[in-house]
């Protein structure tokens, strides 16, 4: 009895102690990464590549970036720009879908609707990319010959909104039916015992209710937008100087510009380790947009107090 | 906070509108990015060589397109366009070639040597002394003869290469024999070609039509343009052979490096199908890329 | 009266404007499946499922000799017909869209019967060969002429209607196909599975089952939680700075610096990792408390409990996992294009290069022209197969819930 019992003590202690190593390896992988990018990314400000070293100041605020001058400062505006305009053209359709899911629309319809929506939501990137360098990118490309505007063949800072206001819609329609769906109804109760319309309890009231859950899908939404790579490169122009805000103009984002020429770099090289300095700018700023976009949804969510 | 959302919107409302621009007949000037060696030839026989290299003196609101594929596409679709193409891919593009100081582009004028807008396809290789292994080196010798012998010029010319000395040349026949060890059997070894995209139809042609000939001989093709050819064919770079659709410059042609010409091609400047310019001069066209030109009403002449 | 009417108006025009967004959503649905398919279906074939992606190479073993001979034509629609040698070719383009000749008919008896293949092999001289490069034929009086497929199908007939003989000529078989990167995907997902799930689900059962709740097991929770919000091409950056040099040394394969098959599987099982770890997680909160309790009772230790009792009902949501991750790695496109590199490949292997079908598509719609059609053709395959993915997680999820009422 006493054998088996230290025996399966032992097992037990050597399970553990398995299960722990692989929590804490799953944990690090997070470290590991930003510590490989930072150390990557600082080299090409403390090291010298053929005599060439890039100076930090210039590397953030410049307005170039062709070889051997890396010049990264219009290409963080140009990203946010294209992000914030992203946004606004998402966020109003993707509210007013979910509020028509939730609230509104009969229970077949609102069905067809959600699972139309959670389809957009599987495709992957990179067919929205295709989808956009071959249908959308000539659309813009008509649309401005029309009214006497040149574009690049139609890549251009429009497209690229388009491209990515379809790709976050599908998340910020989902979080706001989620939010939306959870106001408490007797809310809306009462707003329809005093006497308001249906139209304004859903929007006087369940909107501005559900304010928090979809600020925290409009972060989401902003989240995918800044990362994302492939679909933005194929649409995006990948302009060399800037910044620019003509909608019609090709533009870059810091995504677009680690993705690209990848192939040429050799490892090791100034072309590649800069890559990491740009993807450590861009973790960075995720990072602080995240902070700030967090604590204005805190402020939102102030003058709510669920019962 | 609705009125910090409005004036938010209004913000950026007026950004979008302000940024918008277009106006009609104003030329508009597409060149490829500084690393093309379309875009070195191109301004250097037009007499702007500091062009070449750098984008300071383009005129205001150029476009750069990354391939020739790139700005065949832009001027398709631009009435008010004009950029400059191989010749070779000018078939079938859907645009207008124009002639050159009135002597129309064509195989013909680049060998007699009327046609001025003409350049050389070059080719770099790697040092024997920084290729690892021997079968390597007798591949790229191997490689190397066979695109000199006249099956391989004559598959450049079938690729719109302009090249002379066809019948003069040894059929590949009768050299391969010094080449033995190179086409004997065995595994499959990578050889990396790259350089310039003007070349790469041409490369790629040469490289599927030996690999037929030689068992060993796995060709890789990472055209990213003429920069790389002396790059990538140095010690540390990753490339045997590198391509350039340029003359090489002084840095790229010094004492060991090992270089040669395998055809001629033609810079023809290209503008939409629907523009009624036949002919321009050199001043013109300098006119036009340094903005001293900026209306199609002024070439019209 | 006035602010009744007014309050209508205001209330009609947005219930309008909500129906209209709505629809948006449905609109832009409609027009990229309606795109995809449209363009796509013209090339899906089983074909394009089994052919390489390269163009082989092939050339005549010796001079074929046509003294004397003469053959039928079949009258072939569009085609050259070349009398004494017994083929038949027209001007066609290829799957990527360059025009070409191709060889439509071959007789039986025609004297083209044997090539050499790239690696020295003898192959027989097909239909559906590629001609965009040159021949030599031999005439009557013993010259040589060259014919060059720049010049059209009717040329080279005619040329070859006053030779006896060809000498040299550089055919190829077509490419274009996708079974490269079929396989490759296979592969990834095979490779990823294999190392993610266990990592993922043994990490699951300790966050779950044995750590404490303090502060040390939440600062984990959330490092693996940060995990899900990171670019994938952050995670790309990391696959070129971590693993290729790593598979490059335990490989002891210089070629792979360029990135590799298993180097690009690494980077995958990082990126569904938190997937895994979620799906078993909230699948072990799921199993009634009383199934763990009544084992313990009855004298089980912790890890017979954990492992005979926990982790089979947890089956169905760990499947859930595995099916998303699939679904993920199917999908990825920028992480892959840095770790495993962009060359698309036709001989597959762990150490080898190739690429997916996602970075497939990349790697069509890049270049000089971009190849639309072959890219809407794979893009079929990986939305029905991701849609099918999707549904199977739907249904299985809904069961497994049911399980426990």
């Amino acid at each position: 009895m006493d054998k088996a019992k230290k025996r399966n003590r032992r097992i037990d202690k050597i399970a553990k102690n398995i299960l722990l190593f692989t929590a804490i390896l799953s944990a690090l992988f997070i470290v590991l990464i930003i510590v490989i990018v930072a150390l990557r990314g600082f080299r090409p400000f403390f090291l010298s590549y053929d005599g060439h070293k890039v100076s930090f100041f210039k590397f953030i605020t410049g307005t170039r970036y062709f070889a051997p001058e890396y010049r990264i400062g219009y290409i963080i505006i140009n990203t946010m720009y294209v992000v914030l305009l992203s946004v606004l053209v998402s966020a109003p359709i993707s509210v007013l879908t979910a509020l028509f899911v939730a609230k509104m629309a009969p229970k077949v319809l609102s069905n067809i609707l959600t699972t139309t929506i959670e389809v957009l939501a599987s495709i992957p990137s990179i067919i929205f990319g295709m989808f956009g360098k071959g249908y959308v990118v000539i659309l813009v490309r008509n649309f401005a010959d029309k009214i006497g505007i040149v574009t690049a063949g139609g890549q251009s800072t429009l497209a690229t909104v388009i491209v990515l206001s379809m790709m976050i819609m599908p998340t910020i329609t989902m979080l706001s039916i989620t939010a939306i769906k959870s106001v408490p109804e007797d809310m809306e109760h009462g707003s329809l015992a005093l006497g308001a319309s249906e139209t304004q309890t859903m929007f006087c009231i369940s909107l501005n209710a559900a304010k928090p859950g979809i600020f925290a899908g409009i972060i989401l939404g902003v989240g995918r937008a800044l990362g994302e790579a492939t679909a933005v490169t194929m649409v995006a122009g990948g302009r060399g100087s800037g910044p620019t805000f003509s909608l019609f103009s090709t533009t870059r984002t810091l995504t677009s510009t680690i993705l690209t020429g990848i192939h040429e770099a050799n490892f090791g090289s100034l072309e590649y380790d800069i890559r990491f300095s740009i993807g450590l700018v861009l973790i960075v700023v995720i990072l602080v947009v995240n902070i700030i976009l967090n604590a204005v949804k805190k402020r939102l969510g102030r003058y709510y107090e669920p019962s | 906070m609705r009125k910090f959302i409005l004036s938010i919107l209004v913000l950026v409302l007026g950004v979008v509108l302000v940024g918008c621009k277009g106006k009609e007949e104003t030329i508009k000037v597409y060149t490829r990015d500084t690393t093309s060696g379309t875009r070195g030839a191109f301004f250097e026989i037009i007499g702007l060589k500091a062009l070449a290299e750098s984008n300071d003196g383009l005129v205001d609101g150029y476009i750069e397109a990354s391939t020739n594929g790139d700005m065949m596409d832009s001027v398709k679709n631009d009435k008010n366009g004009i950029g400059y193409i191989s010749l070779s891919g000018l078939s079938g593009s859907g645009l207008k070639g124009l002639e050159f100081n009135g002597v129309a582009a064509t195989e013909a004028n680049v060998l007699n040597d009327t046609y001025e807008l003409k350049r050389p396809f070059m080719y770099i290789r790697k040092a024997d002394a920084d290729i690892g292994s021997e079968i390597e080196k007798q591949l790229v010798a191997a490689f190397l003869a066979f695109m000199d012998s006249k099956d391989g010029k004559e598959i450049i010319k079938n690729k719109d290469g302009i090249v002379g000395g066809i019948d003069t040349a040894p059929t590949w026949d009768s050299i391969k024999d010094q080449h033995a060890a190179a086409l004997a059997e065995g595994d499959q070894v990578e050889i990396h070609f790259g350089g310039s995209t003007s070349v790469e139809k041409i490369a790629r042609a040469l490289s599927s039509a030996f690999s037929a000939l030689a068992p060993r001989f796995k060709p890789m093709h990472n055209h990213t343009g003429s920069g790389a050819a002396y790059e990538g064919t140095r010690a540390d770079g990753n490339l045997h052979i590198g391509f350039a659709s340029r003359n090489l410059k002084d840095t790229e042609s010094g004492t060991g490096v090992i270089y040669g010409r395998l055809a001629w091609d033609a810079v023809v400047i290209v503008v939409n199908s629907e523009n009624e310019l036949n002919n321009i001069n050199t001043e013109q066209v300098k006119d036009v890329y340094t903005g001293e030109i900026k209306n199609w009403k002024d070439l019209r002449n | 009266m006035n602010r009744v009417n007014k309050r209508k108006v205001i209330d009609t025009s947005l219930k309008v404007i909500t129906y209209i967004a709505s629809f948006i959503a449905v609109i832009i649905l409609g027009a990229i499946l309606f795109f995809v398919f449209s363009r796509g279906s013209k090339l899906l074939s089983f074909k394009i499922l089994v052919t390489d992606y390269h163009s082989k190479p092939y050339r005549l073993e010796t001079t074929v000799s046509a003294k004397g001979l003469s053959f039928e034509n079949p009258h072939i629609k569009d085609a050259y017909f070349s009398e004494n040698f017994g083929f038949a070719v027209k001007d066609d383009y290829t799957l990527e869209g360059i025009k070409t000749i191709r060889f439509v008919y071959i007789d039986d008896n025609s004297p083209l019967k044997t090539t050499i293949n790239e690696q020295g092999e003898k192959s027989p001289f097909k239909e559906g060969f590629i001609f965009d490069s040159t021949m030599r034929a031999v005439l009557e009086d013993e010259s040589t002429v060259t014919i060059f497929s720049r010049y059209g199908a009717e040329n080279l007939v005619n040329v070859l209607s006053d030779a006896v003989g060809i000498q040299t000529a550089n055919v190829k078989s077509e490419g274009g196909g996708i079974r490269g990167s079929i396989i490759t995907t296979l592969y990834l997902i095979f490779l990823t599975l294999i190392i993610g799930l266990p990592f993922g689900i043994l990490t699951a059962l300790y966050l779950h089952e044995i750590a404490p709740q303090n502060k040390v097991t939440n600062l984990l929770r959330s490092f693996i939680d940060m995990l899900t919000g990171v670019p994938s091409i952050i995670f790309g950056l990391m696959g070129a700075a971590v693993f290729i040099p790593l598979t490059s040394a335990l490989f002891s394969n210089p070629d792979m610096k360029r990135g590799s098959v298993i180097a690009g599987a690494l980077t995958l099982v990082v990126i569904i990792l938190p997937v895994v770890i979620k799906a078993t997680e909230s699948a072990l909160s799921v199993v009634p408390k009383s199934y763990k309790e009544g084992s313990l009772a009855l004298g089980a230790t912790k890890t017979q409990t954990i492992f005979k009792i926990m982790l089979p009902n947890a089956l169905p949501g760990i499947l859930s996992g595995a099916i998303l991750s699939v679904g993920r790695v199917i999908g990825e496109s920028a992480a892959l294009i840095f770790a495993m590199g962009t060359f698309i490949g036709d001989k597959i292997s762990i150490t080898g290069r190739s690429t997916s079908l996602a970075v497939h598509i990349w790697s069509v719609m890049g270049g000089e022209i971009p190849n639309v059609t072959l890219a809407s053709t794979i893009a079929i395959i990986i939305l029905i197969v991701v849609l099918a993915l999707n549904m199977s997680v739907k249904v299985i999820t809904n069961r497994f819930m049911n399980k426990y009422k």
